[in-house]
């Protein structure tokens, strides 16, 4: 089972969205890391065949999906990031629609729905209204309606938005354990949510694919440029100002630990620290790290 | 058929769809009662003086009552009788009193307020020829009424020449139609024709609720995102976007026939279903085409307002799967429900008349074209603005159709 994107283009008027990207998806979960604006939404549009690319091809094993229609869609489950419910609608009823929709037989329909509500904690609100549930809840929701017909493609685009960190390791085991035989896209800008599930990442940049492998040799790519070191608190600014930190965490004795990207150690106690995914995330994007600290 | 009850019961569980059927359907009982506590008439002793002031139910029964003689065929000899006792009772007095109040109460209710009703479309009948305008009563010889039969068809003939002189075609269909006509005349006192508005009125509310009610059937879908899981379900595309529209038209048509015959048999029931036999000769123009009498005549209109909503709700679906805005979408729908009210007033029916509501409204709803005789004239082909109204009706609902489920299916998530 493959699923082979070539030379993949999405052009919006003015901005190329999408550009030239060439991947091979094979089965396993596969993280797509990529700043905002980076692509990874309308690049899973096109595989999720609701946005038509403006060049190039999804082949499912070798067939077009585009041609495949309803048997490419039979085999898909797709969680977008956006997306919204029959407000009036309970949850029950709201997966019962989506499973008929997905053909799913109407005997299996009711055990399928029960022990999806119970792997995602979602029994106790099944006959509740879906516009009284919270962000998390309806999060999970959406994952519930992704996988109801057992999808050999499953595609999520943030599913942890939401989702609070015993839900986010829930959804980690609950993908890990469904990936077995399928092809899993996840897309996230929480790197930890996949660097340890994920068989392999695609990192997008500027509409394109900079970067493919697993989480260890991607994270190789930033090895020796990883810091730690324990600055004084009053010069903390300074620091700030030139050196790209990931990470600061306060010792006690008016000192902080901090933690950089720098091809070599910036202070004489700086000591090289093993890197992580999301080192190397925030290695190819700078811009997202100043935003994630808020500067 | 799974996908199509699911979606009926998302389409019932819609607060928004909800709230409008219950509008509805109360609207049904308020809008066939309304012309019933209009219904109003005093009571006059032997001596002219007012005993009573009778409303609503009791005013119907007790005109019914006086009139109550009337009933049954309209014969040229019934309507010689009637019009000699109005003739020799006006007479008297003078025709101008009975507008300006010196005629006395008590003769009136005796005398002529029974035959009134009955008379009422002589003086159409025996209009002036070159002009149109209606003779008095006091003018007909009584021995006219003999040929009361024969004269609405002159009438017509006079008419046609008046107002299609150019269209010989049209003259010849609205003359073969009138002969398929039975006469003499039904007629059973009691109905009002303001009843009938308030048909047409409430037809016009319906259409206007259930295009509101249909309006988000995709475009919310759109907005809401929720439009991106579901195309990408197997049954997602082609077949649920089917669905879809069948759903709302299902929901629709059901609300339209159960809404408009409640209406229907409160009236009814109200004035009288007797009255249902009445020729619609004798409550509208003298010269209707139709041969129908009011109970008939219900039903067309029902069956043309049903019609009217289906290809206005098509309508209505197309635009929803066309645009993302519910606002754009809804204020387009309405601006299309009244267009066709507008376009007549300014004189241009004929594009009233081919748009998916153009049954509906006042003037130029099916009611009012069904009693006149407008033509669209296309070469030297003349078509019965009815027909035509039906003939676009029966067109545009599945070409509407088709453009829902295909653009639909086109749509492409941005």
């Amino acid at each position: 089972m493959e699923l082979t994107i070539t030379n993949l283009s999405k052009q919006f008027k003015d901005k190329t969205a999408v550009d030239d990207v060439c991947l091979s998806l094979t089965p396993g979960v596969w993280g797509l890391l990529g700043a905002n604006g980076a692509g990874k939404t309308t690049l899973m549009r096109m595989i999720a065949d609701i946005l038509n690319p403006t060049s190039g091809k999804i082949l499912y094993d070798g067939k077009d999906i585009r041609t495949m229609g309803e048997e490419y869609r039979n085999l898909f489950g797709f969680l977008p990031q956006d997306f919204g419910f029959f407000q009036d609608f309970t949850v029950k009823d709201y997966l019962e629609y989506i499973a008929a929709l997905k053909d799913v037989p109407a005997r299996e329909t009711r055990k399928k729905i029960d022990s999806l509500l119970h792997t995602l904690t979602l029994d106790d609100v099944r006959n509740k209204k879906i516009i009284k549930l919270s962000g998390g809840m309806k999060r999970r929701v959406g994952i519930a309606q992704a996988m109801l017909n057992d999808p050999k493609i499953l595609i999520m685009d943030e599913p942890t938005a939401g989702l609070d960190p015993g839900e986010r390791v829930r959804f980690r085991n609950l993908v890990s354990e469904f990936s077995h035989g399928r092809i899993v896209l996840i897309s996230t800008h929480i790197v930890s949510d996949i660097e340890y599930i994920a068989t392999k990442n695609a990192i997008m940049k500027a509409g394109k694919i900079v970067n493919v492998g697993t989480t260890d040799e991607l994270v190789n790519q930033v090895k020796g440029k990883v810091w730690t070191c324990v600055v004084p608190a009053e010069k903390i600014t300074m620091y700030e100002m030139q050196l790209r930190i990931i990470n600061q965490r306060s010792e006690g004795n008016n000192q902080v630990s901090i933690r950089y990207l720098s091809d070599e150690g910036k202070t004489s106690n700086s000591v090289l620290a093993p890197p992580r995914l999301e080192d190397l995330y925030l290695w190819l994007f700078p811009q997202e790290e100043i935003i994630e600290r808020g500067i | 058929m799974r996908i199509y009850c699911l979606e009926i019961k998302r389409v019932l569980k819609s607060r928004r769809v909800i709230i409008l059927l219950v509008i509805a359907l109360l609207m049904s009982v308020v809008m066939a009662w309304l012309p019933v506590i209009y219904e109003d008439i005093n009571q006059y002793d032997e001596n002219g003086n007012k005993v009573a002031e009778l409303n609503g139910l009791a005013a119907i029964t007790y005109k019914k009552s006086l009139r109550l003689s009337n009933n049954g065929e309209v014969t040229p000899e019934k309507l010689k009788k009637a019009l000699i006792i109005y003739q020799s009772t006006v007479s008297q007095y003078g025709e101008n009193s009975l507008y300006s109040g010196d005629f006395p109460k008590g003769l009136y209710m005796e005398k002529v307020f029974p035959v009134e009703s009955l008379l009422g479309r002589l003086p159409e009948a025996f209009s002036n020829p070159k002009t149109g305008q209606a003779a008095s009563l006091m003018d007909i010889a009584p021995e006219k009424t003999n040929n009361f039969y024969k004269q609405t068809e002159q009438h017509l003939k006079d008419i046609m020449q008046m107002e299609l002189k150019d269209h010989p075609k049209a003259q010849e269909q609205a003359l073969k139609k009138y002969a398929e006509v039975k006469m003499p005349f039904q007629f059973y006192t009691g109905y009002s024709r303001d009843a009938f508005d308030y048909v047409m009125l409430y037809i016009f509310l319906l259409v206007l609720l259930c295009t509101a009610a249909a309006t988000p059937t995709f475009s919310n879908e759109y907005q809401t995102g929720s439009d991106s899981i579901l195309r990408c379900t197997k049954h997602g595309r082609c077949r649920l976007a089917i669905v879809k529209v069948f759903a709302a038209l299902t929901v629709f048509s059901i609300t339209f026939i159960i809404c408009l015959l409640l209406h229907l048999l409160i009236s009814n029931l109200a004035f009288g279903p007797e009255c249902m036999k009445t020729s619609m000769q004798m409550l509208f123009s003298v010269i209707s085409l139709p041969a129908l009498n009011l109970g008939q005549l219900q039903a067309v209109l029902t069956i043309g307002g049903l019609g009217s909503l289906l290809a206005t709700v098509s309508f209505t679906l197309f635009l929803s799967a066309k645009f993302k805005d519910s606002i754009s979408v809804i204020l387009s729908a309405i601006v299309v429900c009244l267009l066709p009210i507008f376009t007549y007033s300014a004189g241009s029916g004929w594009l009233g008349f081919i748009l998916p509501s153009g049954g509906i409204g006042m003037q130029n709803s099916l009611l009012y074209q069904l009693t006149g005789f407008n033509y669209l004239h296309v070469g030297s082909i003349s078509i019965w603005s009815p027909y035509a109204i039906m003939a676009a009706t029966v067109i545009e609902i599945p070409v509407f159709f088709f453009l829902a489920v295909s653009t639909y299916c086109k749509h492409q998530v941005d």
